[in-house]
C-alpha cells in the first residue's frame, strides 16, 4: 500500500511541524501550508490529492471556515476528509457545521493525532 | 324666677324698679299662677303684695291683676295690673289678648335667642376647626422639605414661597413680581411655557430628575436636578386662577445613582475585560502547549523505536509530559472560566458508563497518586449508565480525583460509584487536611480556595467548575469534611438531564470546595 499522504495547515509554523514530525514518525507522508490559501494552491498544483488534511480554523490570509468553503467548490477536491483541530470555541460543533470527517482539540496527544488520522484518511494516495 | 323686671303702674302713678319686698312678695302669685295659668285678682290691705307695692307710694295699692304668659305651656312671666279697678271688660279682654302677644313674643325672642347662641357656637367651632388646619397647612407649608411657590394669574405672579423655596432661589422675597422676572433663566429652559400651558389647559403637569439650570448671584451656574408638579388652582367658579409649583431636589440622589451606575458599568467592563483576557490568554497558552507535548510524544516514541530509552531518559520525559498535561489542564480551566462567564456551559449528550469513566480517569492518576502515597480505592462497577458529556464528566472526575490527592497524601482516596432510582451518585473521599466548616460554602465559587496559595498550587477554579459542569447535568455536588479529618465530595446526576443550564443553582446549600 502506498504511503498516505497529509496535509497540515496551520499558521503555527511549531504547531505545523511538530505535527507533520509525528505524522512522519508514525509512517506518513506529510505536506503543509501557512494557511488557507496556500493549502489551495498546493492542492490545485498537486499532481495527486492527500489522504486527509489537518485543518486549524484560525489562520491570517484565509481561515479555515473560508478554506473548507472553497474546497467544496471543486469537485476534485471536496472529498477529500479534514479533521479541524483548534484551540478556539467547540471543534466537535465546527466540524459538524462544515462537514469535517473529525475534530481535535488543542493541545492534542500524539496518540490522538494517530487515532484520528488512522480513522479519517482515505486508504490510498488517490489518484 | 321669671318676674317683670320693670313695673308700670295702670293708674299712672310712677313706675320704678321692683324692690326686693315686691319681688318676695310676687314670689307666691308668681307660683300660683304657674299652677292655675288662669287669671288671678289681688286684693285686701293686708296683702303682703300690696303692702310691699303700697311702700312709699302717694296711692296705697288696694288691687292688682295678674295675667300669665304662657310660653311653650309654662308660665315664663305675669302682666301684673295695679289698682285696675275701673278697667272695663272689652279692656281687660284686649290687655288679656296683649298678655298673649307678649308671651308669644316672648317665646319667638327666645327661640330666636336660643338659636342665634347655638349657631355662634358653630360657627366658633368651625373657626376653630378652621384656624386649626390653617395652622397644619401653614406648618407644612414653611416647613416641607419641598420647594413650594404659590403663583396668581396668566402672568404666574409669585403670591407666597415657602423658606425651602426661597433658600434654592436665594434671592430674597420676590413676591408681587412674575415668575418669569424672578427666574429668567426658567424661560429658556421652558418652565414658563409649562406653567402657561397648566393655566391655559387646567391639567397638571409634572416631571422626575429634569436637569435645571440656575443663575447664581455671582453670575455663575448651579445644576440640579428636580422632581416637579405644577397644580392648578381654581377658583369658586371652576375657573384656573393660579398655579402651585411643587419642586423636589434630588440632585444628591440622582448624582449618587450616577456615580453607583458608573462604577456597576465600570465593574462590568472590568469583569468583561477580565474574561475576554482569559479567554484570549488561554488560547494563546494552547498553541505553544500542542507543539511541546506532540514532540515530547514523539521524543519517547523515537527513543523507543532507537532502542536507546533508559528508566533515566523515560523518566525524564514521563515528568516532562505530566507537566505539559498539568499545564494543559490550568489552561484549560481558564478557558473554562471565561467561557462559563460568558456564555452557559454547553453539554454534548451521548451514552456514557460512569463506571467504565471513573475507572479510566483514575487510571491516570495511578502514577501520580503511588508518588505521593496514595492508594485509590475504586468501587465503579460497570453499566451505571446515563446520558451526559463525556469529556466534561471525565473533568469532573478529575478535579475531585486529583484534589482527594493533592490534599489527602500518603492516605488512601476512596472512589465510589452507585446507581440509585434516577440519579448516579459518584463519591470521592480523601483523608487529608479536611475543610473547616467556615470555608465550606465558599469552597465552589470562583478563585476561592480554602488554603492558603502559598502552601498549595492551583487558581482555585476546580471546584467552581465542578459545580459547573454538575449544575449544568442538573445534578448536585456537596461536601462533607472537618479538618483533620480529610473530605468527601458526593455528587448526584440525573440519568437524563433535562434542564441542562449551568448557570443554574442545582445543588445549593450544600458545601463547597477547592481544586487545581
Amino acid at each position: 500500500m502506498d504511503t498516505q499522504t497529509i496535509l497540515v495547515v496551520d499558521d503555527d509554523e511549531d504547531v505545523r511541524s511538530s505535527v507533520a514530525d509525528a505524522l512522519v514518525d508514525l509512517g506518513y507522508r506529510t505536506e503543509t501550508a501557512g494557511d488557507g490559501r496556500q493549502a489551495l494552491e498546493f492542492l490545485s498544483a498537486a499532481p495527486s490529492p492527500p489522504n486527509l488534511i489537518l485543518l486549524d480554523m484560525m489562520m491570517p490570509e484565509m481561515d479555515g471556515w473560508t478554506f473548507m468553503s472553497e474546497l467544496h467548490k471543486v469537485p476534485d477536491l471536496a472529498s477529500i476528509p479534514v479533521v479541524i483541530f483548534s484551540a478556539y470555541g467547540n471543534p466537535r460543533e465546527v466540524a459538524g457545521q462544515l462537514g469535517a470527517a473529525g475534530y481535535l482539540r488543542k493541545p492534542l496527544r500524539l496518540e490522538e493525532l494517530a487515532q484520528a488520522v488512522e480513522r479519517c484518511a482515505t486508504s490510498s494516495s488517490g489518484a | 324666677m321669671h318676674v317683670e323686671e320693670r313695673v308700670g303702674r295702670s293708674d299712672g302713678a310712677s313706675a320704678g324698679g321692683v324692690t326686693e319686698a315686691t319681688r318676695a312678695a310676687l314670689e307666691p302669685l308668681y307660683r300660683r299662677l304657674s299652677q292655675t295659668r288662669e287669671p288671678a285678682l289681688v286684693q285686701g290691705r293686708h296683702a303682703p303684695l300690696l303692702r310691699a307695692l303700697s311702700t312709699g307710694e302717694a296711692t296705697p295699692v288696694q288691687r292688682v291683676d295678674a295675667l300669665p304668659m304662657v310660653v311653650d305651656g309654662r308660665v315664663s312671666g305675669l302682666l301684673v295690673l295695679v289698682n285696675a279697678s275701673d278697667l272695663d271688660a272689652s279692656t281687660r279682654e284686649c290687655l288679656h289678648f296683649l298678655c298673649e302677644c307678649a308671651a308669644t313674643a316672648l317665646e319667638n325672642a327666645l327661640r330666636f335667642a336660643a338659636a342665634e347662641a347655638r349657631a355662634g357656637e358653630q360657627r366658633r367651632r368651625v373657626e376653630q376647626e378652621l384656624a386649626g388646619e390653617r395652622a397644619v397647612l401653614h406648618a407644612i407649608f414653611m416647613n416641607a422639605p419641598v420647594c413650594i411657590c404659590v403663583l396668581r394669574g396668566p402672568n404666574h405672579v409669585v403670591d407666597r414661597a415657602n423658606p425651602s423655596y426661597r433658600e434654592l432661589i436665594g434671592r430674597g422675597d420676590h413676591a408681587g413680581l412674575p415668575v418669569r422676572s424672578v427666574l429668567p433663566e426658567l424661560e429658556e429652559q421652558g418652565y414658563i411655557d409649562l406653567l402657561d400651558r397648566v393655566y391655559t389647559t387646567g391639567e397638571a403637569v409634572s416631571g422626575t430628575e429634569m436637569l435645571t439650570r440656575f443663575r447664581q448671584a455671582d453670575g455663575s451656574t448651579k445644576d440640579l436636578y428636580f422632581d416637579f408638579a405644577y397644580e392648578p388652582v381654581r377658583d369658586g367658579d371652576g375657573g384656573v386662577c393660579g398655579i402651585i409649583a411643587f419642586g423636589f431636589d434630588v440632585t444628591e440622589q440622582v448624582l449618587s445613582r450616577r456615580r453607583l451606575e458608573s462604577a456597576l458599568a465600570d465593574l462590568r467592563d472590568a469583569v468583561a475585560t477580565r474574561d475576554e483576557f482569559l479567554s484570549i490568554a488561554s488560547h494563546e497558552l494552547k498553541t505553544p502547549l500542542t507543539p511541546l507535548q506532540l514532540q515530547l510524544d514523539s521524543l519517547r516514541l523515537v527513543l523507543d523505536k532507537a532502542g536507546v530509552s533508559d528508566e533515566r531518559t523515560t523518566g525524564k520525559l514521563e515528568q516532562a509530559s505530566r507537566q505539559t498535561a498539568r499545564l494543559t489542564r490550568l489552561v484549560e480551566n481558564l478557558l473554562d472560566v471565561s467561557r462559563i462567564t460568558r456564555f452557559r456551559l454547553d453539554l454534548e449528550l451521548e451514552e456514557v458508563d460512569l463506571g467504565d469513566l471513573v475507572q479510566e480517569v483514575a487510571s491516570r492518576y495511578a502514577d501520580e497518586a503511588r508518588r505521593v502515597g496514595c492508594t485509590l480505592d475504586i468501587h465503579a462497577p460497570p453499566s451505571v449508565v446515563g446520558r451526559w458529556d463525556r469529556l466534561r464528566l471525565e473533568q469532573l472526575i478529575s478535579i475531585l480525583v486529583s484534589n482527594a490527592i493533592k490534599y489527602g497524601p500518603g492516605k488512601p482516596v476512596e472512589i465510589r460509584v452507585e446507581g440509585a432510582d434516577e440519579t448516579a451518585q459518584l463519591s470521592v473521599r480523601d483523608y487529608g487536611i479536611g475543610i473547616a466548616e467556615a470555608d465550606l460554602s465558599r469552597i465552589f465559587e470562583r478563585f476561592e480556595r480554602a488554603v492558603s496559595a502559598r502552601h498549595y498550587g492551583g487558581l482555585g477554579l476546580g471546584l467552581y467548575i465542578a459545580r459547573q459542569i454538575v449544575d449544568a447535568h442538573a445534578g448536585t455536588i456537596a461536601v462533607s469534611s472537618s479538618p483533620g479529618t480529610g473530605a468527601t465530595f458526593t455528587v448526584a446526576i440525573p440519568f437524563e438531564p433535562k434542564a441542562t443550564n449551568a448557570l443554574g443553582r442545582v445543588g445549593q446549600g450544600l458545601g463547597n470546595g477547592e481544586v487545581s
